[in-house]
């Protein structure tokens, strides 16, 4: 009898780290972005605050943050999702670029998003 | 020649005086000082104050201007909303305000002296705050967190 070697796919488990990693940023938001609109209305481009609603922008943008997280923790076409993450973080760094003492951090995020991407990439072309 | 004498002195005391009288400043309608009370004084009224205790930082559609302004400590700034969009200084870092020595968001409307304007400042509103504490102290619009300003204290 045979033993089996026993593998460890460390990628799922990377995988799950970044999903984690990239969703609890984006809830985060969502939740107090309601609970303290003030403080988050200040990142929303002018164009935008002057073209929409600020409770509705600001709602808004709260749903689509909560349905992003839902997406990345789902697991279903993650290399969207880490995409369309990646593409948020890119619009929201490149919009506060001035505030940087605040938004290095989303420049961190963005390249988790990357990678998250890229290891999807990758396991979609192996398969 | 002594009237000639006269008139040279005459001159002189007038240049000295016309030299050494303060600058007129224009307090705008609305002045939301740093102790967070609101005031409103009518439209026209104008107070002078010496150009030396007091500077204005006037925010536009584009910013702080000017971006940084160097004080000496004891120097009240005044920051004037010239836009049609609210604007609310306050100091960094964004959201909690507190850079600024005993600044803080959570301290708006319990009437301490803070950076902070702890409202949104309508067009032709100000909100004044004395700089005591010497630093370098980065300010931002609290609605607007791209639009920084630095104001340094010597």
């Amino acid at each position: 009898m045979k033993a089996k070697k026993l593998t460890c796919d460390y990628s799922n488990l990377a995988s799950f780290i970044l999903r984690v990693a990239l969703a609890v940023p984006f809830l985060f938001a969502a939740i107090d972005t309601t609970l303290q609109p003030e403080a988050w209305i200040g990142f929303m481009p002018l164009f935008l605050q002057n073209l929409f609603p600020k409770a509705l922008l600001l709602g808004g943008f709260s749903l689509y943050e909560a349905a992003l997280s839902v997406w990345l923790l789902s697991g279903w076409k993650t290399k969207e999702a880490a995409a369309l993450a990646a593409a948020t973080l890119l619009a929201i760094t490149i919009t506060n670029i001035t505030a940087l003492e605040i938004v290095f951090r989303d420049i961190g995020l963005l390249l988790a998003a990357v990678a998250l991407g890229v290891l999807h990439h990758e396991k979609n072309g192996k398969k | 020649m002594k009237k000639m004498l006269l008139v040279i002195s005459i001159l002189m005391v007038l240049t000295f005086l016309a030299a050494c009288s303060p600058a007129e400043q224009v307090i705008p309608k609305t002045e939301v000082s740093a102790t967070n009370e609101k005031t409103t004084a009518p439209v026209l009224e104008e107070q002078t104050m010496p150009a030396s205790d007091t500077m204005v930082v006037k925010i536009t559609s584009s910013g702080f201007e000017p971006k940084m302004l160097t004080v000496k400590a004891g120097t009240m700034v005044t920051f004037v909303n010239g836009d049609s969009n609210k604007h609310w200084p306050a100091s960094a870092m964004h959201p909690t305000h507190t850079l600024y020595p005993g600044s803080g968001i959570e301290k708006c409307g319990t009437g301490e002296a803070i950076f902070d304007a702890c409202q949104g400042l309508a067009q032709g509103d100000s909100f004044s705050f004395t700089f005591n504490e010497k630093g370098s102290w980065k300010y931002h619009d609290h609605l607007r967190v791209s639009s920084t300003g630095t104001v340094i204290v010597e």
